[in-house]
């Protein structure tokens, strides 16, 4: 069994207000209301084959 | 290629390593820390992964995480925005989460891996559709993923073939058949992401007199979708609570916590599980409309529900159904890597006919004995050909024996390598191990493991059961031979052992089938209520000098306790 390495958490344990503010910026870019699919249904359509894993958001 | 896999910051974190499209190792967070359900980042995961393969930090091509993270903050941001003040405090916890945890994810693999390898992002349903796909028997195949929320999605459509995965369609939070049973758990007051196997085994007990009442909570439609009725859940703006005072108006009190279970509570249990069963069969036949296929592949969280996988097997149309073994968030860390193998390399998987789910650390019998020394215990050492009868020998005398062989299981059964066994022939068996060595509720089932072979002697089941991921009936001539592991409802929730897969613990079983005429066992996880199933030989001894288990067999040893 190998001894495990224990490494600090990398993050710190308060958000600074620089990052604070990023996000809450990014909380009055986002839209107001949920997307949804109207009438007898909760499907959303989404037809693919090619995904995109670059990033951190991708598309809706 | 060697790809790492992650999943974490929710629950059930986890780490895997696919080389060259092969999965060769995985495991939970939650089995090195030994804190259930860890959510925290799994650098004892991912550590265990590298040094499994036998890897050095520029042997690690890509790390691949489990989810988009700044789309899920997205949903969680619109979602809670028009509730103003009242979802303050979800906002403030989702921004805080991101800002501290997800946001960083990427500088963290790097941390542990000890190089600036690239990271990449994987959207959490293709993850669960990944997951159970390229590790499927079948070169074609409908997915279902459902669980309680990725992304946006909560439930998707998709078809394999070969190496590709199309997706169809998908339902959005906060339609989610996983948070509609998550919230009914909280209701009736058990944990969430922790309790859901219980309300299922506690349905069975019930009558489902609350079927108009619970009807109200989702609308199912013709083409296999469901609506969840948002008056009655709050998740989406409350962080505090999963229901809404209209849901107690319609169904009465909300159960608290340890508050003795009644009727109502139990029927209310059998209602739900019934739509939940409803909706899984309404999707499924509806996949199998829209594709034609004759194979489904099913994962995500929804899918531990065996009972639903049952009625969907025999009721859907599809012929075979494969599903992930480590269904939950834990196996998308299987599926995110396997996902970009394929898709940088695009190779061809070959249809597996045996997934082994066994991915985690094993043991030397050396490095057993040293731990065993450092306990003190009383131990004899077998010949190894000896190990199975030995132990057959101690189930059939009706002594609770704890077993651990192997590799650890990935998931959350215990399936041979981290167990406790008993005899499935005597009918005290379950009160004493829920009393004695589990501590856990009265009206828990136990599994049985049945050696492949004889399956179909015991169960209604076809094909195989490998993970106990089906709840067929017990034969009606076998019920009162196996009394311990069939449920009040006259199901069990099988595992069909392979000589195979797990050679040791098939003869195990075979030997107490020539001792008693049944080769069926009792097969518990070898852990106890709170705790993650064990890990380490260490973690194996606590748990067995904690508990009322008889003997311990680990490896070759034979672990006694004195009498």
């Amino acid at each position: 069994m190998p001894d495990y390495v224990s490494i600090s958490d990398v993050a710190p344990k308060q958000p600074s207000e620089a990052a604070i503010k990023r996000a809450r910026t990014l909380l009055q870019l986002v839209p107001a209301t949920p997307p949804d699919t109207p009438g007898n249904s909760g499907w959303t359509e989404r037809r693919r084959r090619e995904f995109d894993t670059t990033d951190m958001y991708g598309d809706r | 290629m060697n790809i790492l896999g992650v999943s974490c910051y929710y629950h059930d974190s986890a780490a895997a390593l696919v080389s060259d499209g092969k999965v060769i190792a995985a495991a939970e967070e939650e089995r090195f820390t030994r804190r259930k359900h860890d959510s925290g980042f799994p650098k004892n995961a991912i550590r265990f992964c590298i040094d499994h393969a036998g890897l050095s930090a520029a042997d690690v091509d890509l790390a691949v995480f489990y989810e988009k993270p700044l789309k899920k903050l997205e949903r969680a941001l619109v979602n809670a925005r028009p509730h103003g003040d009242r979802a303050a405090q979800l906002i403030d916890w989702h921004l805080s989460n991101f800002v501290h945890r997800e946001s960083r994810v990427a500088e963290d693999i790097r941390a542990v891996v000890g190089r600036d390898i690239p990271v990449e992002f994987c959207e959490h349903h293709l993850a669960h559709a990944a997951s159970v796909f390229y590790v499927s028997p079948y070169q074609e195949a409908a997915i279902v993923t459902v669980d309680g929320v990725g992304e946006w999605a909560t439930t998707g459509q998709f078809i394999g073939r070969s190496n590709e995965i199309e997706q169809i369609r998908e339902i959005r939070y906060p339609n989610s058949l996983g948070l509609f049973y998550a919230m009914m758990t909280a209701y009736l007051g058990f944990e969430v992401n922790e309790g859901e196997y219980k309300v299922m085994g506690l349905a069975s007990y019930g009558k489902p007199t609350f079927d108009d009442q619970v009807g109200q909570l989702l609308s199912l439609f013709d083409d296999g979708s469901f609506r969840n009725t948002p008056e009655y859940c709050c998740y989406t703006y409350d962080d505090q609570r999963m229901f809404t005072d209209k849901l107690v108006q319609l169904l009465g009190p909300a159960r608290q916590a340890g508050e003795q279970i009644t009727e109502r509570h139990t029927n209310i249990a059998a209602s739900m599980q019934k739509l939940c069963e409803a909706a899984l069969v309404n999707l499924a036949k509806a996949t199998h409309r829209e594709t034609g296929l004759s194979n489904l592949c099913m994962a995500g969280g929804v899918a531990h529900n065996v009972v639903a996988n049952s009625r969907i097997l025999n009721e859907s149309g599809f012929g075979n159904m494969f599903v992930q073994p480590a269904s939950s968030d834990s196996g998308c860390s299987v599926g995110a890597a396997l996902y970009a193998h394929f898709r940088r390399t695009n190779g061809t998987p070959a249809p597996l006919t045996d997934y082994d789910t066994c991915l985690g650390p094993s043991f030397t019998n050396a490095q057993i004995e040293e731990a065993l020394g450092r306990f003190g215990a009383e131990f004899e050492r077998v010949d190894p050909g000896q190990v199975a009868a030995r132990t057959a020998d101690l189930v059939h005398r009706d002594f609770v024996v704890g077993w651990f062989q192997g590799r650890m299981e990935f998931g959350p059964r215990a399936l041979g390598c981290r167990s406790i066994l008993g005899n499935a022939c005597n009918a005290e068996m379950k009160d004493i191990l829920n009393a004695r060595i589990k501590f856990r509720e009265e009206f828990r089932p136990f599994a049985p493991a049945v050696i492949e072979e004889a399956s179909e002697d015991y169960f209604e089941h076809r094909g195989k059961s490998p993970y106990m991921l089906f709840c067929p009936q017990v034969k009606a001539s076998k019920k009162s031979v196996i009394p311990a592991v069939t449920h009040v409802d006259g199901t069990a929730r099988v595992q069909t052992v392979s000589k195979k897969l797990n050679p040791r613990f098939h003869e195990m079983i075979t030997e107490f089938g020539k001792l008693s005429g049944v080769p069926v066992v009792i097969n518990t996880s070898f852990n106890v209520k709170g705790e993650p199933i064990v890990c380490t030989p260490d973690d194996a001894l606590k748990c067995f000098y904690g508990t009322e288990i008889d003997f311990l067999v680990m490896g070759d040893f034979i672990v006694s306790k004195p009498f």
